[in-house]
């Protein structure tokens, strides 16, 4: 039985749009390989390596691996513990004991705002775990809830 | 309660100079070589302005030195105040930390010769915080005064136990005598001098022997083509070798006997004495150091088997211990750093009663996993291997060893591997080059991560990671490439239940 919620749809978009910034200096860093090649006159097949490198990268980044990625993104806050699945090629699963969670923030960057997203982190004494792209209503009730379950679950360390 | 402001004892001052001096050496030297040595003590000589400006400015910075040390200990007074260690110092700004005595978690103390000349020791005090770093340095009191200030600990606590009767702390490690009013100190293990020798010979240092001899075999590697093309000159290369060999077996055995004289005069007289819940590790022939560890803070237990010990049957135990207590931050503490296999159990037995202390049955990695063993090994050695092979052909092609070794390395930890669960102990056994044994509570795992590739999904393959609080940051053990049911049977033992939250409450 894996985790039952996903992320907010919302929150592909904006990897993508993290990746497309990403993205975007590749392809700084490829004109100016393009720029130099032709000022110096260098071999041809570094154009072409720059366009593939900059359109592969651009593919996997923005389109392959987010999608993956958010395939694999599921989370459940339950009453004694939290549980978190994610990755991109090793698909990891990770058991929080309420316990051991010490506190939650959340936090929420100018992109994730304009999309009324916001991410979470749960800290434990050692870890810390985050669910990024949550809605912002999603994301405060997961805060309010863990701080509660945690604080009802005391244990010493 | 005697509210009396103390001092250091004055031989702090002396100790405060040579600490700053120490920290002066190397630019003091850089400085005066960086000259070249261009110095005269001659009046006639040009040179003797600038000598005797540069030796009268660091005699004037030695007394500066001396002059703060001073200050800096006339300025530390402490002194205990409604329960509270409270300390002041400062040499500009005046800093006040007041410390309460119920909260002091441990005392460390160590004697360096300086201290035992005069009968004193240096109070390292440690709190719960987990800062990592000492609360409070006490660098220099007499024995009396260390036992004052933990006679009020003890009494602070125990005033404090009784207004909070309720409370209990550590309930898996050790179970709470209520009968047992006066704290009593019992020795749980004292090193024998045969255990002292076998490690102090057996300690790294076989490592650098080891590593040393492979040096010198290299050598011979390099040696040998060259006698066949200078024929005439072989004599006196062979005669070079024999020489080079030597001075090599020499050095190594010289470092060798250096390090076994280290280690024993470190670990002399190595002794673990439990008191109620906290774990006292005393050790050291010239200096003598004394290490408090509670109870409650240790996370993990590893019983670590170098190749070479494991032969003949001998273990070193090291402990996961929350917060700092370990000698210059480190993470791990050495709790034993030599037994026999089957006497480390007793002690285990005697230190953490709850603990299960036996070889435990391990459920082993899968055949179909073995690869994957040897899998991570081969993508070191074989780009290393390869890329030697290429620039340094044809001496490099001896670097084709490494796969074979890779292999072997990988097929040696995939037996080793193994784990065990009951019900609230995990035991995960792996192999770097030691065998190492981890013991972990459910109770002290901060977070459980079970992880599997696509690959070894369809393989029925899954690797597990714990992670337990350990120093200032935490430290993990993983389970490595085994059957995902019985990796999915971990999980599912971590997953707290109703009963078994209960249970814990009931602790």
């Amino acid at each position: 039985m894996q985790p039952k919620y996903q992320l907010s749809k919302k929150g592909l978009t904006v990897w993508r749009i993290h990746a497309a910034i990403e993205s975007l200096s590749v392809l700084v860093i490829a004109l100016i390989a393009c720029a130099l090649t032709y000022y110096f006159e260098g071999p041809y097949w570094i154009y072409a390596v720059s366009i593939a490198v900059v359109i592969i990268y651009s593919f996997l980044n923005m389109y392959l691996f987010p999608n993956i990625r958010w395939d694999h993104w599921r989370y459940e806050v339950r009453e004694q513990e939290i549980e978190i699945q994610h990755g991109l090629f090793i698909v990891k699963r990770t058991l929080i004991p309420m316990v051991r969670v010490q506190h939650v923030d959340s936090s929420q960057g100018p992109i994730l705002k304009h999309y009324h997203l916001a991410s979470i982190s749960i800290s434990t004494a050692a870890t810390i775990h985050t669910i990024p792209a949550l809605t912002v209503e999603e994301a405060d009730g997961l805060r309010a809830s863990i701080s509660e379950l945690a604080r009802v679950a005391e244990d010493d360390v | 309660m005697s509210n009396k402001m103390n001092h250091l004892h004055p031989i702090t001052i002396l100790i405060g100079f040579l600490q700053t001096l120490k920290g002066l050496v190397i630019p003091g030297v850089v400085i005066l070589v960086g000259n070249g040595f261009r110095y005269s003590f001659s009046p006639g000589s040009p040179k003797f302005m600038v000598t005797l400006l540069l030796f009268s400015g660091i005699l004037l910075l030695l007394v500066l030195i001396l002059i703060f040390s001073f200050i800096k200990w006339k300025k530390f007074v402490y002194w205990f105040e409604e329960e509270e260690l409270r300390i002041e110092y400062g040499l500009f700004v005046k800093k006040k930390r007041y410390i309460p005595l119920e909260r002091i978690q441990s005392l460390n103390y160590k004697e360096s010769l300086l201290h035992r000349l005069f009968g004193l020791v240096k109070v390292k005090i440690e709190t719960a915080a987990d800062s990592g770093e000492a609360e409070a340095d006490l660098t220099a009191i007499t024995r009396s005064q260390a036992d004052l200030i933990e006679a009020q600990m003890k009494r602070a606590k125990e005033h404090h136990h009784f207004e909070k009767a309720s409370e209990n702390d550590t309930p898996i490690l050790a179970k709470d005598d209520k009968e047992e009013q006066i704290p009593t100190r019992t020795l749980v293990h004292q090193m024998s001098q045969k255990d002292l020798l076998v490690l102090a010979t057996t300690s790294s240092s076989i490592g650098v022997v080891f590593s040393g001899l492979a040096a010198v075999l290299s050598q011979l590697n390099d040696w040998i083509p060259y006698d066949q093309i200078y024929g005439e000159v072989k004599n006196y290369i062979k005669f070079g070798v024999v020489l080079i060999c030597v001075i090599t077996l020499l050095i190594l055995f010289v470092s060798w006997m250096l390090s076994v004289a280290i280690t024993f005069i470190n670990n002399f007289g190595f002794r673990i004495e439990k008191e109620e819940q906290r774990l006292f590790v005393s050790k050291g022939l010239l200096e003598k150091k004394r290490l408090t560890i509670p109870l409650n803070r240790i996370q993990g237990v590893r019983i670590v088997e170098s190749p070479f010990r494991q032969l003949f049957g001998y273990v070193s135990i090291v402990i996961e211990s929350a917060g700092s207590s370990g000698e210059k931050n480190e993470k791990k503490i050495v709790l034993l750093p030599l037994i026999k296999k089957k006497n480390s159990f007793f002690i285990l037995r005697e230190i953490f009663p709850n603990g299960i202390w036996t070889e435990p049955q391990l459920i082993k990695a899968p055949q179909r996993a073995l690869f994957r063993y040897i899998k991570i090994h081969l993508y070191w050695s074989i780009p290393l291997a390869a890329a030697l092979c290429f620039f340094l052909f044809p001496y490099g092609a001896w670097s084709l060893i490494l796969i074979p070794i890779a292999v072997l390395l990988g097929y040696w930890q995939y037996r080793t591997a193994g784990f065990n669960i009951t019900s609230q102990q995990l035991t995960i056994v792996e192999r770097g080059l030691s065998r190492t044994t981890l013991v972990v509570w459910k109770k002290r795992i901060q977070s459980l991560t079970m992880s599997q590739s696509y690959y070894a999904k369809k393989k029925h393959v899954a690797s597990a990671k714990v992670v337990m609080m350990s120093g200032k940051t935490g430290s993990h053990a993983k389970v490595r490439h085994f059957d995902d049911e019985r990796v999915k049977d971990i999980f599912e033992w971590y997953k707290p239940n109703d009963r078994e939250s209960e249970h814990t409450k009931s602790w």
